[in-house]
C-alpha cells in the first residue's frame, strides 16, 4: 500500500492556484483510495466540494468564519524532531468520547492502556506495564506526576478536566536529555490551554451507564484590556463499579471533583508569564484481598485462595500551583524559568502517605552561529513524605519519613550541518537523587530531510530509573500458604525491602529510528523501530541467605504470621527486592494517516514487542504485564457541517494468567480483546452540542489487566454508554 | 471473523453522505489572511521609499504556501505593488521585506529571526505557536475548525508599523496595547 502510495502520479502534486486543477487531482486520488480500501465505493460521488469565492478575494470578516478543512499544522510542527512523537490534539480528544486521561493516551500508536478497575489504570509505553508502571514520565504543563513514592502515576488524582487540554505529546523512547529520570520508555506531555483560549462560559454535562455515570465541568473565562486572561474550572465527576469475576457488583466506584485556574499575561514585547493551580478530591472504591489462615474469613477460596476481602475507599487529595516565566533574549534565545509546589495526602489500605514537593527548573536557549541551537539547564526537585502504617498486616515499612531529592543539570546542542536538510542532536543531562547517586544521561541523535515531505531520523541514549520509597523502604508479606495438612506448618511468603540487598538504579541503552513521511497530500505515515537493552531491572529474588525462616527464631516471621491470623508454628519464605534483572526488548510502531476526502479522516496505529528476558520471564513484576501486539482504527467523519461520527477499534494482545498476589496460582490467561467505541454527535445550534457515545461495545464486560503491585481484587470493566450535552458561550 | 463483519458493516453505516461543509485547506485561509493584514497595515513613509512603491513579501520555510502566495506577486495593493519573494532565506537581511511570514518550519528560529529584525519595519506574520507573545507582529491559530489571529501591538510599534483599529477589533488577542 505504501510503495503503491509512493509511486501514485500525484504524489507530490503542489498547490496550484487554480481551483478546478485540484478539484481534479484530488478527484482521481480518491478513485485509487477508493479501490484498495474496497469499501468506500460512494466517496467519488461525494468528492466534489463546491467552493466559494478564491481566497483572494476574502475579507478579515468572512475568514473568521472560514472552517479549516483539515489540521496538517500538528504534523508539520513535528517532522522536524528526531523522536517517536504523536500529538493527540483537543478536537482528537473531544471526538474520541474519551472520559480519562488513560482513555485519551490510547489515540497514540504504542500506549498500552488497560483498566484495572473502574478508576485504575495501567498505563505504560514499550512494554513493563503496571499500576505503578514506571518507566514512562507523565508532565501536565511541565508539572511532574510522577509518584516518588511509588514511582508512577495515581491516574485517579489527575483527573483534569480534558476540555482544557490544548494538545498532549507523548513521546516514545528514551527521552533523558530532555526530560531527565524516568523517561525510560517514554514521556506524556500534557498542554493546558491557555487562559486566552477558554473564553467565557462552557457548561459540560453527560450521564450514563458505568464509568459515563454523571459529571459535569462548569468553566468561566475573562480576558483583560491589557491582553491577560483569566478562569477558572469546577470539574464533578462520578463513576460506578464494574464486575468481580464471581459476578458480583465490585466495589470501585470512582467520586472526584476538583477546583482549578490559570490566569495568563503577556507583558511587554516578548515576555509573559502564567499561574495555574489546582485543588482536588478523590474517592475510588479499592477491594483489597489479603492473606488470611483464618478459614472462616476467607472470601472465595476456589478463585482467590487462601484471603480476606478488605472494602476500602481510597481519600485522596491534594493541591499544586505553578508559575512559570518566558523571555525572549537580545540575540534572540529563550529563558524560562518555572516552579511548583505540590501537595497531596492520599491513603491505601495500609498506608497513608503524606507529601510535599517543590520543584524549580530553569533552561535557556540561544543559538551560536547559524548552525547551533542550545538549550541548557538545570531542575532541583525535593519530595517530602510521611507516612503511616495501619495494622493490616500486607505492608511492613523501615522509614516512616523521608526526604527525596533529585538534582540534575543539562545541555544539548542542534547543529545543523546542511540547512534544512541535516541535523545532529547530542545532549548530556547529569542527575543526582537520593537513593541513586549521580549518573549520566547521553543521546545522539541524527536528523536527514531530503524533502519537505520525508524525515528520517535514528539514536542512541542512555537513560536510568531512580528508585522510588517503596522500592527503598517498604516491605510485604504477599502470600500466604496454609498448612498441607494437620500438624503441618503454614508458609508465609515475605518480601524485603530494597534496601536490604543490591539496591540501585535501572539503566537502559536504546536505539531507534524511524521514517516519517507525507507520501501524499492526504496519506502520511511513521514507522518506527527500536531495541532497548535493560540492566538492573528491579524485582523480587530469593534471598541468598535465610532463604526460610521460622517463627520461632526470626521475630519478623511471626509478627507476619500473626497479623494474618496464625499464632503457632510456622515457615517463612523470604525474598529480596532489587535491581537484578536483564532485559532485552525490541519493537516496531507504525502509524498512518489518511484523509480520502476532506470530511473523512482513518487513522491506523499498530505495535508489536518482543521480550527477550531469561531468568527475568519467571518474575510477574517484569513478564506478563504487557501485549505483544495492539493496534487500532479509527474513522473521524463529518457527516454534515453539523454532525460527526467516530468509530474507535482497538484489538490488544492476550496477557498470561497471572492471578492477584495473594493466590497467583489460579489465575486463566487474559484473553486478546477486541473493541469498539462509537460517538455520534450533533452540533444542535451555535452553542449546543450534544453527543452520544458507546465505549467497549463488543463485549458486555472483561478482564483487562490482573491487579498488581498491590493485592487488588480483579476487576472487569463494563460497557459504557452516556449522553453528553456541551453548552459555549460563543 | 464474526468481529471483522461486524467492523466493516459499521464502517459502511458510517458512510452516511449528506450536505458537506465549505471549507479552505489551511494554506488557503492563510494567504487570504496576510493579504488582509499586508492590506490594512501602514509603513512609515522611508520604508516604502526605498523599495520604489513595492511591498515585498518574504515567505521564510514553506514551499507550500511560497506557490500559494506567489500568484499575488505584482498585484496592485492601495498604491503599492506586492512583490513576493518565495523561499526565503532567513540568513540574508529579510530587513529588506516590508511583510514576513515564518513557516512552522522555523518555529526553532522565529525568535532569532524577529531578533534579528531589530527595530526594522517589517511586519512579522506566523502560524508558530505563541508568534505574537514572543515578539512576532501577528500570530494565527486555529480554534475549534476555524483560523483567528492575535496581534502584538507593542511589536507592531516597535518597527513604527500601524495597524487599523478594523483590524485589531477583529483579533482574538491584543498584547501589549
Amino acid at each position: 500500500l505504501l510503495r503503491r502510495a509512493a509511486a501514485a502520479p500525484h504524489s507530490r502534486s503542489t498547490f496550484g492556484s487554480n481551483i478546478t486543477v485540484q478539484d481534479r487531482a484530488m478527484k482521481k486520488n480518491i478513485r485509487w483510495d477508493t479501490l484498495v480500501f474496497g469499501v468506500a465505493a460512494f466517496a467519488a460521488t461525494h468528492s466534489s466540494v463546491a467552493r466559494g469565492e478564491n481566497w483572494d478575494n476574502l475579507s478579515l470578516n468572512d475568514l473568521m468564519n472560514v472552517t479549516v478543512e483539515s489540521a496538517s499544522r500538528k504534523q508539520q510542527a513535528i517532522s522536524n524532531t528526531p523522536a517517536a512523537i504523536f500529538v493527540i490534539s483537543a478536537d482528537d480528544i473531544r471526538r474520541s468520547g474519551a472520559l480519562s486521561l488513560p482513555e485519551v493516551l490510547r489515540l497514540a500508536p504504542g500506549v498500552e492502556a488497560a483498566r484495572i478497575s473502574n478508576n485504575k489504570w495501567a498505563v505504560s509505553i514499550r512494554g513493563f506495564n503496571g499500576r505503578m508502571a514506571n518507566k514512562l514520565l507523565v508532565m501536565v504543563d511541565g508539572r511532574s506526576v510522577y509518584s516518588s513514592l511509588y514511582g508512577g502515576v495515581l491516574w485517579e488524582t489527575e483527573d483534569i478536566p480534558l476540555s482544557e487540554i490544548e494538545r498532549i505529546e507523548v513521546i516514545r523512547g528514551a527521552a533523558g536529555v530532555a526530560w531527565g529520570s524516568n523517561a525510560v520508555n517514554g514521556v506524556v506531555n500534557i498542554i493546558t490551554r491557555r487562559a486566552q483560549d477558554t473564553e467565557g462560559w462552557l457548561l459540560d454535562g453527560h450521564g450514563g451507564t458505568s464509568t459515563g455515570k454523571a459529571g459535569g465541568v462548569a468553566r468561566y473565562g475573562a480576558k483583560f484590556e491589557d491582553g491577560s486572561a483569566f478562569r477558572l474550572t469546577v470539574n464533578d465527576q462520578k463513576r460506578d463499579g464494574g464486575k468481580e469475576l464471581n459476578g458480583r457488583n465490585a466495589q470501585d466506584h470512582w467520586n472526584d471533583s476538583s477546583l482549578s485556574f490559570r490566569y495568563d499575561r503577556p507583558d511587554g514585547v516578548d515576555h509573559r508569564w502564567f499561574a495555574s493551580g489546582r485543588v482536588y478530591q478523590s474517592q475510588s472504591g479499592e477491594p483489597w484481598l489479603i492473606p488470611t489462615f483464618n478459614p472462616a474469613a476467607m472470601y472465595d477460596p476456589a478463585r482467590y485462595g487462601p484471603s480476606r476481602l478488605v472494602p476500602f475507599t481510597l481519600d485522596d487529595h491534594g493541591g499544586n500551583l505553578l508559575g512559570r516565566f518566558e523571555q525572549v533574549t537580545d540575540g534572540g534565545g529563550e529563558v524560562r524559568v518555572q516552579a511548583y509546589v505540590d501537595q497531596f495526602k492520599g491513603s491505601v489500605p495500609a498506608v497513608t502517605d503524606e507529601r510535599s514537593t517543590m520543584d524549580l527548573d530553569i533552561q535557556h536557549r540561544f543559538f551560536l552561529g547559524s548552525s547551533h541551537d542550545i538549550v541548557w539547564g538545570g531542575n532541583y526537585r525535593q519530595n517530602k513524605h510521611t507516612e503511616t502504617i495501619s495494622p493490616v498486616g500486607f505492608l511492613t515499612a523501615a522509614n516512616p519519613s523521608v526526604k527525596v531529592t533529585l538534582a540534575s543539570v543539562f545541555a544539548q546542542d542542534e547543529w545543523t550541518l546542511v540547512q534544512h536538510t541535516f541535523n545532529i542532536q547530542a545532549g548530556l543531562r547529569l542527575e543526582n537523587q537520593s537513593y541513586g547517586g549521580t549518573v549520566p544521561e547521553p543521546s545522539i541523535k541524527a536528523m536527514w530531510t531530503p524533502t519537505e515531505q520525508d524525515s528520517f531520523w535514528a539514536g542512541w541514549s542512555k537513560t536510568v530509573r531512580f528508585p522510588s520509597v517503596v522500592e527503598e523502604s517498604m516491605g510485604a508479606n504477599p502470600t500466604a500458604i496454609p498448612p498441607a495438612g494437620p500438624g503441618a506448618p503454614p508458609i508465609l511468603v515475605h518480601v524485603n525491602p530494597g534496601a536490604a540487598s543490591a539496591f540501585g538504579y535501572e539503566k537502559a541503552r536504546t536505539i531507534e529510528a524511524g521514517y516519517r513521511g507525507r507520501l501524499t497530500p492526504t496519506f502520511s505515515t511513521d514507522v518506527v523501530a527500536y531495541v532497548s537493552k535493560y540492566d538492573g531491572i528491579f524485582s523480587n529474588f530469593p534471598a541468598s541467605t535465610g532463604v526460610i525462616t521460622t517463627s520461632a527464631t526470626d521475630p519478623a516471621c511471626a509478627a507476619g504470621l500473626a497479623a494474618y491470623g496464625f499464632a503457632g508454628f510456622g515457615l517463612c519464605s523470604n525474598l529480596n527486592r532489587g535491581n537484578v534483572y536483564p532485559v532485552r526488548t525490541r519493537g516496531v510502531e507504525l502509524s498512518t494517516e489518511w484523509r480520502p476526502v476532506s470530511y473523512w479522516r482513518l487513522q491506523l496505529n499498530a505495535s508489536r514487542m518482543w521480550l527477550d528476558g531469561g531468568a527475568v520471564q519467571q518474575s510477574t513484576i517484569v513478564y506478563g504485564s504487557s501485549p505483544y501486539y495492539q493496534g487500532s482504527l479509527r474513522s473521524s467523519l463529518d457527516i454534515s457541517e453539523s454532525q460527526r461520527f467516530d468509530l474507535w477499534w482497538r484489538r490488544v494482545g492476550g496477557l498470561p494468567g497471572r492471578g492477584n498476589s495473594a493466590w497467583p496460582a489460579t489465575a486463566a490467561p487474559i484473553a486478546a480483546r477486541t473493541e469498539l467505541d462509537l460517538r455520534y454527535a450533533v452540533q444542535a445550534t451555535k452553542s449546543w452540542e450534544v453527543s452520544l457515545v458507546a465505549q467497549n461495545l463488543l463485549s458486555r464486560q472483561q478482564l483487562q489487566f490482573y491487579p498488581d503491585y498491590m493485592p487488588n481484587l480483579p476487576v472487569m470493566p463494563q460497557r459504557t454508554v452516556y449522553l453528553q450535552a456541551v453548552w459555549r458561550e460563543k | 471473523m464474526r468481529i471483522d463483519r461486524t467492523f466493516l458493516l459499521l464502517l459502511c453505516l458510517a458512510w452516511m453522505p449528506a450536505g458537506r461543509a465549505e471549507g479552505m485547506s489551511e494554506q488557503e485561509i492563510t494567504a487570504a489572511y496576510v493579504l488582509n493584514f499586508v492590506k490594512f497595515a501602514e509603513w512609515p513613509a522611508a520604508a516604502l521609499m526605498e523599495e520604489g512603491q513595492h511591498i515585498a513579501l518574504c515567505v521564510v520555510g514553506s514551499e507550500a504556501l511560497s506557490e500559494k502566495l506567489g500568484a499575488l506577486d505584482g498585484r496592485a495593493v492601495g498604491k503599492q505593488v506586492l512583490r513576493v519573494i518565495k523561499r526565503a532565506d532567513a540568513d540574508d537581511g529579510l530587513k529588506k521585506c516590508q511583510v514576513v511570514y515564518l513557516d512552522d518550519s522555523m518555529r526553532q528560529r522565529a525568535t532569532a529571526v524577529i531578533a534579528a529584525l531589530g527595530e526594522a519595519p517589517v511586519l512579522t506574520i506566523s502560524s508558530i505557536e505563541g508568534f505574537a507573545q514572543r515578539g512576532g507582529c501577528i500570530g494565527l491559530f486555529s480554534q475549534d475548525d476555524k483560523m483567528r489571529f492575535e496581534v502584538n501591538l507593542a511589536a507592531v510599534r516597535k518597527g513604527r508599523l500601524r495597524l487599523p483599529a478594523q483590524v485589531l477589533n477583529l483579533a482574538a488577542n491584543v498584547f501589549g496595547r
